[in-house]
């Protein structure tokens, strides 16, 4: 039963667990006393010329290519809300990826017993990415009566 | 580069201020009257911004920024604000009464 709650949850000791034991109809209901958080996951991104680690959201430019490796156990299942923005392919723990289309994708990794999401992820792929602007480029109009 | 401008305008008169940034922009740029008697006005996006002269002849100082500009980049619009010595009268073409 631990080892069990252990993978779902990421309960780690018996102290965690309190509740009790309850026929409902039929079955027999392990009724839990405390909120249990679903064990949470990191993902990292791996692009041609960087690793970022534990990443929740990044912007990539159209046509890259790049990889997004968990540190799961490659049995969580992974589902994405936006797929013409995103070419995936899964293979255990890693995901490989190429921006295919303008737009935004989240990705979500379900734990193996479908009760949660562990992590999710939003991908926006744009046409360009711009570093931080030095230069506004002011320029003013001619002046007017008010 | 187009950081700082300086223009001259005087007590009748307003003027817009455009924006071409050469990169991206943390947040929309905020306009804020740093000195003198002038109102800003920005667009919605922030993109531009008419700067309205008050009534006494004053510099007036703008900055836009976006939250981290102003850190490393000194943006700054100064206005010299004149006197008005012209009315700006007009008239309209006359009409039947």
């Amino acid at each position: 039963m631990l080892r069990w709650l252990s993978k779902i949850f990421g309960i780690t000791k018996k102290s965690e667990i309190e509740g009790k034991f309850v026929l409902r109809g039929s079955d027999l209901v392990l009724v839990l006393n405390r909120t249990i958080k679903h064990k949470s996951m990191q993902v990292d991104v791996t692009f041609s010329n960087a690793k970022v680690y534990d990443i929740n959201r990044i912007d990539v430019k159209l046509g890259e290519k790049f990889f997004l490796t968990t540190n799961g156990d490659g049995s969580e299942d992974l589902f994405s809300d936006n797929d013409p923005v995103l070419d995936i392919t899964t293979n255990g723990t890693q995901v490989s990826l190429t921006a295919s289309k303008v737009g935004m994708s989240r990705l979500k990794w379900i734990n193996t017993a479908g009760t949660g999401v562990i992590k999710d992820v939003v991908i926006t792929v744009m046409d360009n990415i711009l570093p931080p602007a030095s230069d506004l480029g002011l320029t003013a109009d001619s002046a007017i009566p008010k | 580069m187009a950081n700082q401008i300086s223009v001259s305008l005087d007590t009748n008169q307003r003027i817009t201020i455009r924006t071409a940034p050469n990169g991206s922009l943390a947040a929309p740029l905020t306009w804020t009257l740093q000195s003198g008697d002038a109102t800003v006005e920005p667009s919605a996006d922030g993109s531009t911004c008419d700067i309205v002269s008050g009534t006494t002849a004053t510099t007036a100082v703008v900055i836009p920024s976006d939250g981290v500009l102003n850190g490393e980049v000194d943006a700054t619009i100064t206005l010299a604000v004149n006197q008005a010595t012209d009315l700006g009268l007009s008239a309209d073409a006359p009409v039947a009464k």
